[in-house]
């Protein structure tokens, strides 16, 4: 269904399809059959990530000591939901937990507490020590894909808010992905996130052209070129593959099938007919990013953190991210986001964020403080701010009219997940640390598939696997698959 | 034509044609009218020395290379010497290289949406800029075009260019080809908005995003490779300045002036003569010691300066062996950073002063090498030490095993937990740790004396009383056991060790190869260039590349192995 020359001033209008063109086969398996508008109302995924360790012990910020319905009071970590009034349709579960071995046990991870857990919490899969660091399998958001993604020229947007992981020792390496997907030769591929929201921006509307007649001849060309010259580039990529060696033909591949994508999102498909599908302003250049954080802390350690860098604007990047996937939701551009809004064992400068002159993964050691009770506040202010920008976005869903009438929202799933919780680590044989994957949480949001038919509440899963949270919502968005090695579900978010 | 020692050059009909210019393409479409139409990347078969015997003793030495993409830093100097603009964006828009602690290991870089997106979004800037800047453009396209379907200057400007940026000729099917983007400027009624089209395509192109090195079958060695002279050009100028071929090397290559080992000499000793290699080599040494990330501002970046200074006195102007850059009696420094070093000021805003009896010497005393290996808010003894070992000795230390039960995110505590940070790293003296640890941690503790920043300091910063005496000991060394006090005397040991030499050759030619992990192919090359470079004590930097880009193995590569 096309837009009508009747549209709203100052509503963007998709490019049509460029006649006369052959568009390049799709050629990873992620799109499925088309979907039809005014059918069967598609599913939504998004999967948030938080890249430090807050746990459900009691005692802390985020879990409360009881089960049940929040009846309008949350912990302090979760003032969001009720900020942006959407604790009904979010829920906390906690006691989740990742088993650990210095043999990783099945949908485990080995000793090391850093850089084991991410991998295996979105893919429910044993922590790989030959491919260290590397995602095992299949992460939730590709797997959501296979199902929802359709003919959607974004399968699934990742995106990480976050751009550099801020240590002059190192560049954090897989601490920065949470993706992983089956290419259409059956090899696991580790997906990179987009980290320049100009990127995603110019990415996500490249077929939105202005209304006035003139302008929409002028970004038409435009994007006609681009495609065409993209097309040209891949066509090089192709035959320079036939000539290399096997190895180089295998990195060469990968290169060529990330080209054919970006063509295929160069040539615009017709949008819903929504009166919210609409392009907003373009956010400009990315922020500055910051330099890398000198863990000597330069003598003073406050002063240090008042004066350094480890910062990148990630309140605006993340802002810009969650409006980009809140966007993309609503014009049928994509159907799955993955959100990283940390890195793992995150550095990030908590400074300018929240007036703490400490970087994350040192608050979560005690950075911030004299006792435990202002400790614990803190690392519950942390994680705050990222409950914050999950709640937005839920409630940009919520607040957003579906076609057929609803809210976005009831057809969406979201999942915010923590990297670790507090419990025993092995590592050390420390009985209450922040390395460990005991007594972890994830938040649920949403309405797809009868989640939260009844207010959000807590529900204590005490020893549950966290991707059987995932898997649970996955089936509450019709997705007959579960995770890795983690057969189970939590049914207790559908009660 | 000088024969390259020890190879035979069989100069054939075909080679002559290829010698002069008349470049034909990879695969030959069997078009009886001698064009080669076909279209894509064509090949590189250069130099007139297909089925020439390959030395024996050369074989050996012949190193594994695969298709590596530019680091983010080399795709920022290629777009910059291409156009002759400004391509800072691309460090923002592209993702970061992973670090081995090099930017360039092809056996780990991925193809991922971000870079690809980001090349585009970075082309589309550069175009951009390129087609509205009158000045820019004039120096791009080399004709002047009477209007938008001016076909010869177009194609004028995609043959010039697109040599230029793929590092090669164009075959002429791919002139046609990319020619056809001119309908873009007859839509537009624009001759620049094609020019726009095909600047955009250049800088995505594959070859220029990656070096594709592929080469011609050696006879009887299926294994082996032999480059072309393009691919033999773009080799050297990556090595030695870090960008693209430039326009004279590119003729070079066209006229079959890479032919032997003094010619690719006097070609290296050129490229080495250009700026743009003393900041490679600066480049590289950051990147080896660790201390590329940090700041640029402020007296970190002075101290940046400080090490670039150093380094480029060495290697570039006196041309002394490089342990003397461990030995440096004095250092370059603002009058902000010597009165940090506790040093005489400078003439000027900034100059050369000596050590005198600081007790620093080189490059072990500048900040710039002392910022790295902090931990917990201060120097860690065991970071330092692990650094000295693995960078500058090539040591290998291996992670903690797991059953250990060690907290990396806490600091090493003793029996005593008031008590003074010396006393908390007793690691090196427990039993399960003391293999590892006796390597690092006395070493580390003597560079305790100069803080993470370089000053020099008695005492603990939060604890007055406990007092920093600098005292450490080398464990291990091939002079045994040995105590000492300060940078300077680790300095001196590390040169009489005479295992410094071979560690920096071994680093370079990781650099140069794009890889950590070498093979016996490698390590045979490597110990013959350090021999002949002067070996222990004399190993000369220069002198070293210089022998190996004459060498054999570098006009040829091998194959991954699987192919």
């Amino acid at each position: 269904m096309k837009p009508t020359s009747g549209d709203r001033t100052g509503r963007r209008r998709f490019l049509r399809g460029v006649a006369g063109s052959t568009l390049a086969l799709p050629f990873l398996e992620y799109f499925g059959p088309a979907h039809a508008h005014g059918g069967a109302a598609p599913q939504r995924y998004a999967f948030m990530f938080a890249g430090f360790s807050i746990g459900s012990y009691g005692g802390d910020r985020i879990a409360p000591a009881a089960e049940g319905p929040w009846n309008g009071t949350v912990t302090r970590a979760l003032q969001p939901l009720v900020d942006f009034g959407v604790s009904d349709v979010v829920s906390l579960v906690s006691g989740l937990e990742i088993p650990v071995g210095e043999t990783p046990p099945l949908a485990g991870r080995p000793t090391p507490f850093h850089s084991t857990s991410h991998q295996v919490l979105t893919t429910g899969r044993t922590f790989d020590v030959e491919n260290y660091g590397a995602l095992p399998g299949e992460s939730s958001d590709w797997v959501a894909a296979r199902t929802l993604a359709g003919k959607t020229p974004f399968p699934v947007l990742t995106y990480r808010a976050q751009p550099s992981f801020y240590r002059v020792d190192s560049d954090g390496g897989s601490d920065g992905v949470i993706s992983a997907r089956l290419n259409a030769r059956g090899q696991l591929e580790q997906v990179t996130p987009v980290t320049s929201p100009r990127v995603a921006f110019e990415s996500l509307f490249a077929g939105f052209v202005p209304p006035d007649p003139a302008e929409a001849l002028t970004a038409t060309r435009m994007l006609q070129m681009r495609k065409s010259v993209v097309d040209l580039v891949a066509d090089d990529a192709g035959s320079l593959i036939a000539r290399l060696g096997s190895a180089d033909k295998i990195r060469m591949q990968r290169h060529f099938d990330e080209l054919r994508a970006l063509e295929n999102q160069l040539d615009a498909i017709d949008p819903p007919d929504s009166a919210a599908c609409s392009m907003f302003a373009h956010p400009g250049d990315d922020p500055q990013i910051g330099d890398g954080i000198d863990p000597s802390g330069g003598g003073d350690y406050n002063d240090y953190y008042m004066n350094a860098n480890g910062y990148s604007n990630e309140e605006l990047r993340a802002t810009v991210m969650t409006d980009l996937i809140h966007m993309a939701f609503t014009c049928d551009l994509s159907r799955v986001a993955s959100f990283m809004l940390t890195y793992a064992q995150c550095f990030m400068n908590m400074y300018t964020l929240l007036d703490m002159p400490s970087d994350l993964h040192e608050v979560t050691h005690g950075s911030i403080g004299d006792n435990e009770e202002q400790m614990q506040d803190a690392l519950a202010d942390c994680a705050a701010w990222h409950v914050k920008h999950f709640a937005r976005l839920c409630s940009k869903l919520r607040d957003t009219e579906s076609l057929e009438g609803t809210s976005l929202l009831d057809d969406t799933a979201l999942v915010l997940a923590f990297e670790g919780g507090w419990g025993f680590d092995l590592e050390s044989g420390s009985e209450f640390s922040p390395h460990s994957t005991q007594n972890m949480v994830m938040l649920v949001g949403g309405g797809a598939g009868g989640l939260h038919a009844t207010p959000g509440k807590h529900v204590r899963a005490q020893g549950v696997h966290p991707s059987a949270v995932l898997n649970t919502v996955l089936s509450a968005v019709g997705v007959d698959e579960t995770l890795g090695d983690v057969p189970d579900e939590v049914d207790a978010l559908f009660e | 034509m000088r024969w390259a020692s020890g190879i035979f050059v069989r100069v054939g009909v075909a080679s002559l044609v290829t010698s002069v210019g008349c470049y034909t393409g990879a695969s030959n479409d069997g078009d009886d009218d001698g064009n080669d139409e076909t279209a894509g990347t064509g090949a590189e078969t250069g130099a007139s020395t297909t089925g020439e015997p390959l030395p024996e003793d050369a074989e050996i030495e012949i190193a594994v290379s695969g298709l590596r993409r530019l680091s983010v830093v080399e795709y920022q100097q290629t777009v910059a010497d291409l156009l002759g603009i400004d391509a800072e964006a691309a460090k923002e828009l592209l993702p970061i290289d992973t670090l081995t602690p090099f930017d360039n290991d092809y056996t780990i870089q991925i193809a991922s949406e971000p870079l690809i997106k980001g090349l585009e979004v970075i082309a589309g800037d550069l175009a951009t800029t390129i087609v509205e800047t009158a000045a820019l453009r004039t120096a791009i396209v080399p004709c002047a075009p009477t209007g938008p379907d001016d076909d010869a200057c177009f194609r004028e400007f995609i043959t010039t260019f697109g040599r230029r940026a793929l590092r090669r000729p164009l075959t002429q099917a791919e002139v046609d080809t990319y020619a056809g983007l001119l309908s873009y400027a007859l839509d537009a009624d624009d001759f620049w908005f094609g020019v726009q089209a095909g600047l955009r395509m250049f800088l995505q192109h594959p070859e220029l995003v990656y070096r594709v090195e592929i080469g011609e079958p050696v006879p009887d060695h299926p294994e082996l490779r032999r480059l072309g002279d393009f691919e033999l050009a773009a080799r050297l100028s990556y090595f030695t300045i870090g960008s693209t071929t430039p326009d004279w090397l590119l003729d070079a290559a066209e006229q079959g002036m890479l032919a032997d080992s003094e010619s690719i000499t006097t070609v290296a000793q050129t490229l080495l003569a250009d700026d743009r290699a003393r900041a490679r080599i600066d480049r590289f040494h950051a990147l080896w010691l660790r201390y590329e990330q940090l700041s640029a501002e402020g007296i970190y970046g002075n101290m940046r300066d400080e090490s670039d200074a150093l380094v480029e006195r060495i290697v570039f102007d006196d041309r002394t062996r490089w342990t003397d850059m461990l030995e440096a009696t004095e250092t370059w420094v603002t009058a902000d950073l010597a009165e940090h070093y506790g040093l005489p000021a400078p003439n000027g805003a900034a100059g050369w002063v000596p050590y005198g009896d600081s007790g620093r010497m080189g490059l072990l005393s500048h900040g710039s090498f002392l910022s790295v290996g902090a931990k917990f808010g201060d120097t860690s003894p065991t970071q330092r030490g692990l650094l000295v070992r693995t960078a500058l000795f090539c040591q290998e230390i291996p992670k903690p095993p797991d059953d250990l039960m060690v907290n990396v995110d806490e600091p090493p505590m003793g029996a005593d937990p008031d008590a003074c940070k010396q006393d908390q790293y007793y690691m090196w003296q427990e039993p399960a740790c003391q293999t590892c640890h006796t390597l690092m941690d006395p070493l580390g503790f003597g560079l305790e004396a100069y803080d993470a920043s370089g000053a020099f300091r008695t005492a603990q910063a939060s604890r007055p009383e406990c007092a920093i005496s600098g005292d450490g000991q080398f464990y291990g060394g091939p002079n045994g056991d040995v105590a000492f006090n300060g940078p300077a005397a680790l300095a001196t040991i590390a040169v009489e060790s005479g295992e410094v030499e071979a560690c920096v050759a071994k680093q370079l030619y990781r650099f140069a190869v794009g890889r950590l992990v070498l093979d016996e192919h490698d390590e045979a090359l490597l110990e013959r260039l350090v021999m002949e470079s002067g070996g222990t004590g004399e190993l000369e930097m220069l002198g070293f590349i210089e022998g190996y880009v004459s060498s054999d193995a570098f006009r040829y590569r091998r194959e991954e192995e699987g192919q």
